[in-house]
């Protein structure tokens, strides 16, 4: 049974989502977790991938899809996006992704998301389904959230709503070419940051094991008093809720493993990680996984060999770090193939490509048991490609996201569609 | 051992530095590739023999005595990419935002020959590049086309010969710039129109004056009759501005919007200015045909938009609508990152559109050249061109391919597998090993001296680029 | 202060006296450095009128003359020369205020000003800044000011904190340039720069043409006004007298050549940090130098690394740093770079260059460590002091008549109680065109 959904509500779109029951037949899948079948066949119904296989009775309800000479594979994950949070740089009212202040645990991605953001649309269309979206500023950023592309509302949309808290590494380095401050200036500037980090984090705890106590005996303890801060980080010294580290040169990264060691039974990730391959070594030995790109960035400093930042997922996940795969972008998101065509063809290898973007991270946030792989009984994120997604080359021929069938439109097509052939030009 | 491993870097510092200066132009004969010519088609399993920086001969089983030769076994050939649009190599300060009008300035007095963006760039495949003026004012400074001879001074960098270009700017950068900025038109796009008119009427009054000052002051100096000419003093930027209106200076203009696009479009017409190309240009696809028939070029990103509102309405699809209405558009860079690969940004053309792939390879080759005016010696491989060529381990449009030697004029200056990893011409006693910058991949370098008027927004946001 | 007061006081009796002849001086007993390393010891140097008549071991003594004895432990240097100091200027005016069109600002604001003359801004507060000079070895300067692209232009001064008038050696012996970008205002970039400079020597060539045509006929011609700023660069279109243009990397040479050229100026080159990388192109060019000994920040690691050598005691502590081969070559790469810019003025002197010193905006304590630093790199104690008098002289063309303790130079030299290159050796004595100053602790 078909349930076809009113276009009206998401605007930029003409053509009807639909939802149901698909059968992929013919198919090469790129299963990621159980090799690569040929001729297979994926079906899926309702939300859900219901078989993955070479042989299924396929019943006449099943919507059928004849993938003769193509490829499936799971939808994509981008491990680092503002995607939902900012729409238009340089317009502020439009960015939600930075809040005020340097500790902000408190605040979460997952509310600012804009579901009709138009980046949106414009970033599935290339296979990916799902992203990490955080928000950014100060030390600790805020909550950042799992979502997949499609939805109409947040709820609908998180696979995770608060999947991570993004800690913002400080670093003495300079941050840019236009950064004018002497080094005094920002070990000054360092200082501070760490230090208010480390005190919070100190105060944040304490904080937990006084609720906690309270909880556990309301009678005995007094209730201390509320501070949505505080209260934010709970979750964190619970262990429920894992901590991002944005950082990226050698020697910041190996502060901040050392700092992660004492966080007992608390799951730590770094992000970014562009001077990773310094110090894989180090990284190899904390265990702690590492999301790592953008790829496409010039390296980090100026005497290292033109490759590294192509380079880099490929030398951590040599020396043993698990590593997926993350552009930073917004707006385009959508070249997360390419990020890591660039990784697999400078070292990574096609095969761990996939990985960094598809279990890999589904298992850094723990959620691999939801999506990540085509494989039966997970969430119905794929898509059909006539290639190899990590080629410039390859189109995108069909998109599922929670088992809605996706159209490859957003308004980037439509002005083509308007545009390459002009109404008013015989 | 420290004395020896300071003995072996001196050396191979010194060896380094002596190749780069020996020569200027090789000679060098390529066996065996697949060659992508660009405008005559793909050849298999074909030579080509370069003599003193040109290329001599194309064809099969070529010889020469006594060149040095490359096997190009299996390995891609095609000419060395283009940008047409780029602020590496400058001097700090791409902009002199103070005035809306700067015609006077211009990127050939401030090269910076030990800028490591250009051994980046030469490692992605690129020899020439469009250094250009920002996109703060509204006339803004003279452009340099250089070829990417690292290691070269200044004056060893420049594309000899190649056509004086100069950067104009519409839309939200010069009216927040000055308008927005400190209160001097334009603030409105409806401003922009206006100070090109002005200027360019100022400048046929000075002309006027001043030819006719000139012409009567040789006159006087020879027959010494009558009395002596009133003086006119030269005016630099009135002078280029004439150059422009007479042809003899291409305009390269930032642009986004359909309609500002037009409005230049209306502005060249009515002063005879032609030749011209809209940089950016991400509503080009709207204006199409117009473009088309008023011979406007255009040189466009493959898919950045959305960080300003003026280029909320893009599509990746420019490139191929541009293209199916014959308007010669190239893929620029416009920054230090995305320069270095620029082969997979023209392969988005094919993705985004089905342009066909010597198409693609075109809007970084021949096209940017046609920009630039220089088509006739580079941007493509034919006899009497100049040997600037890429070599590639398979086709560029892949994303596995992988750029392993660049030339220019037949020299080599990027080879993948015998460069040393510290490619820095100038060292720096005061960098120690630590000296870290981690910048954004954004890097828009268009306006990157004047943040400050994009408010704390426009640093966040480079910042944020993470 | 005494001495000076009793000089002033004899000279206001004699030249009521005699109006010319002044009663002659004498130092005895004491070691002179000449500028070429000849060191007299147990000698004599007599002046009179602001002249030496008399060197050496044998000096006659003039009746008149009024005698300090050295004692045998002061030593005599020829007075140092400084190719352009902004030590005595004032500070740069804080030039920050907005402006209504930032493209057509004021001269000033933007920098501009070449009318300004250096010895018009020698005011009260000079004097301790003038002494600070006295105290390094200074006894002459050409004076500049602070300030942007055009701050002015050169006075050498005889670096005399008491007298008014005779302070002036020469005036106006050049222009001061800089690619010094005034903030806000146009131009505020390199290549701004460059474009104003040509504009203005274009409308300074036009105006002065206006101006000698008004002249020779005004009934003919209109009255084309007057620009201060325009006018005072008129000696320097037709190549009258030089540019004092400060540039340091190879590439900023090669533009100040470009102008030079193409505007037909002629050049002293200031600063020169990197001047070894164009010394073939200023040879060619035959331009002087006066070098900036602004020497690059010494490496932390290498700091540490002379720290440990020092301490010879504490060898079995001395912690072995690990160094990776990437670090390693780093720093190779960086002590190479480093010798090399400390060779700087040796490199330009070998290639052919003829090279004095400026401090140029240095500040005189560092100007004396970096002195030091270059004794300790090579540069010998008689290369430094060449540097510092005759060779900076020559640039300046005044070779003939400053720099050496000989007969017929000006009286210009400082007596140090020790070798002047050691660390505790103090200025006693500044003498300045024959003015002593006794130098206060």
């Amino acid at each position: 049974m078909l349930i076809g959904f009113a276009s009206t509500v998401q605007a930029q779109i003409t053509e009807e989502a639909t939802f149901g029951k698909f059968a992929i037949t013919n198919a090469k899948i790129h299963t990621v977790t159980d090799g690569v079948i040929e001729n297979g066949i994926v079906l899926i119904e309702g939300k859900k991938i219901s078989f993955v296989g070479t042989n299924a009775k396929i019943t006449a309800d099943f919507d059928r899809i004849d993938a003769k000479g193509k490829h499936v594979y799971p939808g994509f994950i981008d491990s680092g996006t503002l995607l939902g949070l900012k729409e238009i740089g340089a317009v502020a009212v439009t960015n939600d992704q930075a809040e005020l202040g340097n500790i902000n645990p408190h605040v979460r991605a997952f509310t600012a998301i804009n579901p009709s953001s138009v980046n949106i649309p414009v970033t599935r269309v290339n296979g990916i389904t799902t992203v990490i979206s955080h928000p950014v500023s100060g030390v600790i950023a805020g909550k950042a959230t799992l979502i997949n592309l499609y939805g109409y509302t947040p709820d609908s949309m998180a696979v995770v709503q608060d999947a991570a808290l993004h800690v913002d590494w400080p670093s003495k380095a300079k941050r840019g070419w236009w950064d004018d401050r002497d080094e005094k200036e920002r070990m000054k500037d360092f200082n501070k940051r760490i230090g208010d980090h480390k005190s919070f984090w100190d105060k944040a705890q304490y904080y937990h094991e006084m609720m906690t106590k309270y909880e556990q005996n309301p009678q005995k303890y007094i209730k201390p008093n509320s501070d949505v801060r505080y209260k934010a980080m709970r979750d964190v010294f619970a262990g429920d809720l894992k901590v991002m580290i944005s950082v990226d040169k050698a020697e910041d990264i190996l502060e901040s493993i050392k700092w992660s060691k004492d966080l007992d039974g608390i799951d730590v990730i770094l992000s970014s990680v562009q001077e990773g391959y310094m110090v894989a070594e180090e990284i190899a030995e904390s265990r702690i996984p590492c999301l790592v790109g953008p790829v496409l960035r010039t390296p980090s400093r100026d005497y290292v060999n033109y490759q590294r930042p192509y380079q880099n997922a490929g030398m951590l996940h040599d020396a043993g770090v698990m590593v997926a795969i993350r552009t930073g972008e917004t707006e385009n998101v959508r070249n997360l193939n390419f990020n890591a065509g660039y990784a697999a063809a400078y070292g990574l290898g096609k095969e761990e490509a996939l990985k960094a973007v598809t279990i890999n991270p589904a298992k850094i946030f723990g959620v691999d048991d939801q999506i990540g792989s085509i494989t039966a009984g997970k969430i119905a994120n794929l898509f059909i490609s006539d290639g190899d997604p990590f080629e410039t080359l390859t189109q995108i021929e069909h998109l599922f996201i929670e088992g809605v069938k996706v159209p490859l439109e957003n308004r980037q097509t439509q002005l083509y569609d308007e545009f390459i052939d002009r109404a008013d030009v015989k | 051992m420290r004395k020896l491993s300071l003995l072996i870097t001196a050396f191979c510092f010194s060896m380094f530095a002596v190749n780069a200066q020996a020569q200027e132009k090789e000679s060098v004969l390529i066996k065996n590739a697949t060659v992508l010519t660009i405008t005559n088609g793909d050849l298999e399993k074909t030579d080509i023999l370069i003599e003193d920086g040109v290329i001599k001969e194309i064809g099969q089983n070529l010889s020469a005595r006594g060149v040095k030769t490359i096997n190009a076994e299996g390995k891609y050939v095609m000419p060395g990419i283009i940008d047409a649009h780029s602020h590496l190599a400058i001097t700090q300060g791409v902009n002199e935002w103070t005035n809306p009008v700067t015609a006077e300035v211009t990127m050939e007095d401030v090269l910076d020959p030990n800028d490591i963006g250009m051994y980046r760039a030469l490692a992605g495949g690129v020899t020439s590049i469009h250094v250009m003026h920002g996109s703060a004012n509204v006339i803004g400074g003279q452009g340099e086309t250089i070829k990417l001879r690292y290691g070269q001074d200044q004056e060893g960098l420049k594309f000899n010969d190649a056509p004086r270009t100069i950067k104009f700017a519409l839309g939200e950068n010069p009216t927040r710039v000055h308008g927005q900025g400190f209160d001097v038109q334009p603030r409105t796009r409806m401003g922009v129109e206006q100070i090109v008119r002005q200027t360019f009427d100022a400048a046929l009054d000075y002309k006027r004056e001043r030819d006719a000052y000139v012409s009567a002051q040789s006159k006087w100096e020879e027959d010494k009759e009558g009395k002596a000419p009133w003086p006119v003093a030269k005016n630099l930027r009135f002078e280029v501005i004439n150059d422009i209106i007479e042809g003899e200076v291409l305009v390269h203009c930032h642009s986004y919007r359909a309609d500002e696009i037009h409005m230049l479009m209306r502005v060249f017409n009515d002063y005879g200015v032609k030749n011209y190309t809209f940089q950016h240009a991400n509503e080009a696809f709207k204006i199409a045909p117009e473009l088309a028939a008023n011979g406007a070029n255009t040189s466009i990103f493959s898919d950045w938009w959305a960080y300003k509102f003026e280029v909320y309405y893009s599509t990746a699809f420019n490139a191929a609508i541009l293209n199916k209405y014959g308007v010669t558009n190239s893929i620029n860079s416009d920054s230090g990152e995305l320069i270095r690969h620029l082969n997979h940004e023209a392969a988005k053309a094919v993705k985004y559109g089905g342009v066909s792939k010597n198409d693609a390879l075109k809007m970084i080759t021949i096209n940017p050249a046609i920009q630039l005016g220089v088509d006739d010696r580079v941007g493509s491989l034919e006899v009497g061109k100049q040997a600037d060529i890429s070599i590639w381990s398979g086709h560029p449009l892949s994303i596995y391919s992988i750029c392993e030697t660049t030339l220019v004029d037949g020299v080599t200056y990027f080879d993948k597998d015998s460069d040393p990893d510290d490619m820095r011409l100038r060292i720096n006693p005061e960098d120690n090993y630590e000296e870290v910058s981690t910048s954004g991949r954004h890097e828009d370098a268009c306006m990157s001296d004047v943040f400050h008027f994009f408010g704390q927004e426009g640093k966040t946001a480079a910042l944020n680029q993470r | 202060m005494r001495t000076v007061l009793i000089l002033l006081v004899m000279l206001l009796q004699v030249s009521l006296l005699h109006g010319q002849e002044l009663p002659a001086r004498a130092f005895t007993n004491v070691t002179l450095h000449h500028h070429n390393g000849d060191v007299t010891e147990n000698a004599t140097i007599v002046w009179r009128n602001g002249t030496i008549i008399e060197t050496g071991k044998k000096a006659n003594l003039p009746f008149d003359a009024y005698v300090i004895d050295g004692g045998d432990s002061l030593h005599i240097y020829p007075g140092f020369i400084d190719g352009l100091a902004l030590w005595a200027s004032p500070d740069a005016e804080n030039n920050r205020d907005d402006v209504e069109r930032p493209g057509e600002p004021p001269y000033d604001r933007a920098g501009i000003q070449p009318q300004r003359l250096a010895r018009n801004f020698v005011d009260g507060s000079s004097d301790k800044k003038m002494e600070e000079g006295q105290k390094h070895g200074f006894t002459t300067f050409v004076m500049g000011l602070n300030g942007q692209m055009l701050p002015g232009q050169l006075d050498v001064m005889n670096n005399q904190t008491s007298v008014e008038d005779k302070q002036v050696f020469r005036k106006t012996i050049g222009l001061q340039v800089a690619f010094n970008a005034a903030r806000g205002v146009y131009p505020s970039t390199l290549m701004g720069m460059m474009a104003k400079l040509r504009q203005l020597w274009y409308d300074a060539d036009a105006l002065q043409n206006q101006q000698n045509l008004h002249e020779k006929n005004p009934e003919t011609y209109p009255y084309p006004g007057s620009d201060e700023v325009l006018e005072s660069l008129y000696p320097y279109l037709n190549g009258e007298k030089p540019l004092y243009f400060a540039a340091n990397t190879p590439e900023d040479i090669e533009r100040v050549i470009k102008l030079k050229n193409e505007l037909g100026f002629d050049l002293v080159l200031v600063s020169a940090e990197m001047g070894y990388l164009s010394a073939d192109l200023l040879k060619k060019e035959n331009i002087s130098v006066l070098a900036s000994v602004d020497l690059p920040e010494k490496p932390d690691w290498l700091k540490d690394e002379k720290k440990d050598e020092d301490e010879e005691d504490k060898k079995e502590e001395k912690k072995e740093e690990v160094v990776s081969d990437e670090v390693q070559e780093h720093r190779d790469k960086q002590l190479e770079s480093y010798k090399e810019q400390l060779a700087n003025i040796k490199k330009l002197n070998k290639a052919g260059v003829l090279t004095g010193i400026a401090t140029n905006g240095q500040s005189l304590k560092d100007w004396k460590k970096a002195i030091s630093t270059l004794n300790e790199n090579d540069y010998t104690d008689k290369e430094l002091l060449r540097l510092m008098t005759v060779e900076t002289a020559k640039v300046l063309e005044m070779d003939h008549i400053i720099g050496k303790l000989k007969n017929n130079y000006m009286a210009n030299f400082t007596v140090f109680d020790k070798p002047f290159l050691e660390e505790k050796a103090k200025a006693v004595y500044s003498i300045s065109a024959g003015i002593v100053t006794e130098i206060e602790e």
